[in-house]
């Protein structure tokens, strides 16, 4: 049984309340956050009040939402009304939104609780969580080891039991490769399909939020709950009709998976092998597995990093020192020295090089160069993904190409960084949904995840196919942190 | 390797600072990340590109209606400086100290 599942079950019998659940949660969080560093804030007084309420809907009704009373943590790019919300920026320190998201607004109505808000790198750039202004957050595997990025600190509070489930958000695999560093399951679902109400912008046509659990049931469970059209987001879609819980335990026999080969090179021998290996087992379920070859795949990372970083210059253009946000203490002479040192003093390295390198590929003489030419490969790319669609019902690749790597590990240049996210990155482009769980672990046991990609809105398909290579192969490992039930 | 005075420009457009000591390093890191950036040109080179748009998401939009908004003092919540139901944003520091 998940563990969405089983705390459902324990709440529904009244073997604990929401009450007791929440407080082992938040003692745990006391106790081993210092050493994980995945949550930044921690919404004590929240909690309670929300378990509170939970426990009522239990007294009075048999029929409660099964995410009812249980416990879940959220990105600390996600609004919560009255609950500051920094991104993990210096830029956005003290910030409290006057709203909430819909995709924590509809947990909320399901009676979710919420327990704090997580560590993340510094708006969602970076793949290692250790671009936090606060700490960086540490694998529960092995805390010498990055928990991926840059949703880290969700995946953290997962693999180490200090709530059940997590939302991130995912712009180029930053559900996806933290829940692989960390042996959980992620998804990225369609563009279009969670609403982007309240998740703090990045670049607004590739960002998407996404449950991560340690089970890929969960993971359904909370997607449905989260999904499905908002007249508050303009890009909001009609095309998700959520429901993948139902169908999660079909017969995958007969099902069509394809290998690209341009996923499988440059990837490390130990992700190799956990990956042939999963291959193996789905065609032993009886699942027919094609190869092909899609070259666009190779030029997927400079495309993402030119319109990431163009949306993203335009988004944080709004930091401006008198609306919200870091205003500087230094002396000034005009009022655009006063935005240019807040900005400069508010935003990091990283935060400031992808804004530089947004602003010279959409300007005059460039435009056409770089931005144009990526919008255009964007949508060969897709078509390229269409057609591959027409031949089978999802496509499977490994999430990350290595293990997670060690905290601190020192770069040559910031784009050495970037090729973690080779395999997550198209996903995006093309708006498609793609789920990351646990297929293994490297020799020295830190776990392996492997990705499956979907056609849009056919995240019933991939949930359905990794769920049930879990429940046939899966061997979860469940690490020493946090509550342990 | 982009001049120094292109840096410089780049900074101010990007509404962030220019230091002395940053301009050379982040001119070398910039050329890193544009040399690698400007790989889409070769995905695209050997292609037909004549029928593909390079915009997706425009045409499906939702309709532009006016509807209520946040009060203006939920609105001014966050502001580091506010005053008579408006931001307040100083010319000068020696302006704003009056």
């Amino acid at each position: 049984m998940s563990k969405i599942k089983y705390l459902h079950s324990l709440l529904s019998r009244r073997e604990i309340s929401s009450a007791e659940l929440t407080c082992m949660y938040l003692d745990a969080i006391e106790r081993d956050n210092t050493s994980l560093g995945a949550f930044v804030n921690v919404t004590k007084a929240q909690a309670l009040s929300m378990a509170e309420e939970a426990d009522k809907k239990y007294k009075v009704s048999e029929q409660v939402h099964i995410l009812s009373g249980i416990p879940m943590a959220l990105k600390d790019n996600i609004s919560t009304r009255n609950i500051e919300t920094t991104c993990c920026s210096k830029m956005l320190l003290g910030y409290k939104p006057i709203y909430d998201a819909t995709a924590y607004d509809r947990l909320r109505k399901c009676g979710g609780v919420l327990l704090g808000k997580t560590n993340m790198d510094e708006f969602a750039m970076g793949s290692a969580t250790e671009n936090s202004c606060f700490f960086p957050a540490h694998n529960p595997y092995d805390t010498k080891r990055s928990a991926g990025g840059s949703s880290g600190g969700s995946a953290v509070a997962v693999a180490g039991n200090l709530a059940p489930y997590a939302l991130g958000s995912d712009t180029g695999g930053s559900v996806r490769q933290p829940a692989s560093f960390c042996g959980i399951a992620g998804l990225k679902p369609t563009y279009g399909a969670v609403s982007r109400y309240g998740l703090i912008a990045f670049a607004s046509s590739l960002d998407q939020i996404g449950p991560m659990a340690q089970s890929v049931e969960d993971v359904s469970i909370v997607f449905d709950a989260i999904c499905g059209h908002d007249p508050l987001d303009s890009t909001s879609n009609y095309g998700c009709k959520g429901n993948t819980s139902l169908t999660i335990n079909n017969d995958i026999k007969g099902k069509t998976i394809a290998v690209v080969k341009e996923f499988t090179e440059n990837i490390s021998p130990q992700v190799k092998n956990v990956f042939e290996d999963t291959v193996k087992a789905f065609e032993s379920m009886g699942v027919k597995v094609i190869y092909c070859s899609m070259p666009e795949i190779a030029y997927a990372l400079p495309a993402y990093y030119i319109l990431a970083c163009a949306e993203a210059s335009s988004n944080l253009s709004r930091y401006d020192g008198v609306r919200y946000g870091h205003k500087t203490k230094e002396s000034y002479q005009s009022i655009n020295e006063m935005m240019r040192k807040s900005r400069s003093e508010g935003f990091s390295d990283e935060v400031k090089r992808r804004i530089l390198l947004g602003t010279y590929v959409l300007s005059h003489g460039y435009y056409d160069a770089y931005y144009k030419k990526a919008q255009m490969f964007r949508n060969q790319l897709s078509r390229a993904f269409d057609e591959l669609f027409k031949k089978c019902d999802g496509v499977i690749t490994p999430t990350t190409p290595t293990k997670a790597f060690e905290l601190g590990r020192v770069l040559e240049s910031p784009v050495e960084a970037y090729s973690a996210d080779m395999c997550t990155v198209p996903v995006n482009i093309a708006e498609l949904p793609a789920v990351s769980f646990l297929a293994g672990y490297s020799k020295d046991g830190m776990p392996l995840g492997v990705q499956l990609i979907g056609d849009k809105f056919r995240e019933d398909k991939i949930l359905n196919l990794a769920h049930k290579f879990t429940q046939f192969k899966g061997e979860y490992r469940e690490t020493d942190w946090g509550v342990r039930l | 390797m982009m001049t120094k005075e292109e840096i410089e420009n780049l900074v101010l457009l990007s509404g962030l600072c220019v230091t002395e000591d940053n301009t050379e390093k982040l001119s070398e890191e910039l050329r890193q990340m544009l040399d690698f950036a400007k790989g889409v040109n070769n995905a695209l080179k050997d292609t037909d590109t004549v029928d593909i748009p390079d915009c997706s998401q425009a045409s499906r939009l939702r309709e532009d209606k006016v509807s209520k908004s946040a009060d203006v003092s939920e609105i001014l919540f966050n502001a580091p400086l506010k005053g008579d139901g408006y931001f307040i944003a100083r010319k000068s520091e020696q302006d704003e100290q009056n």
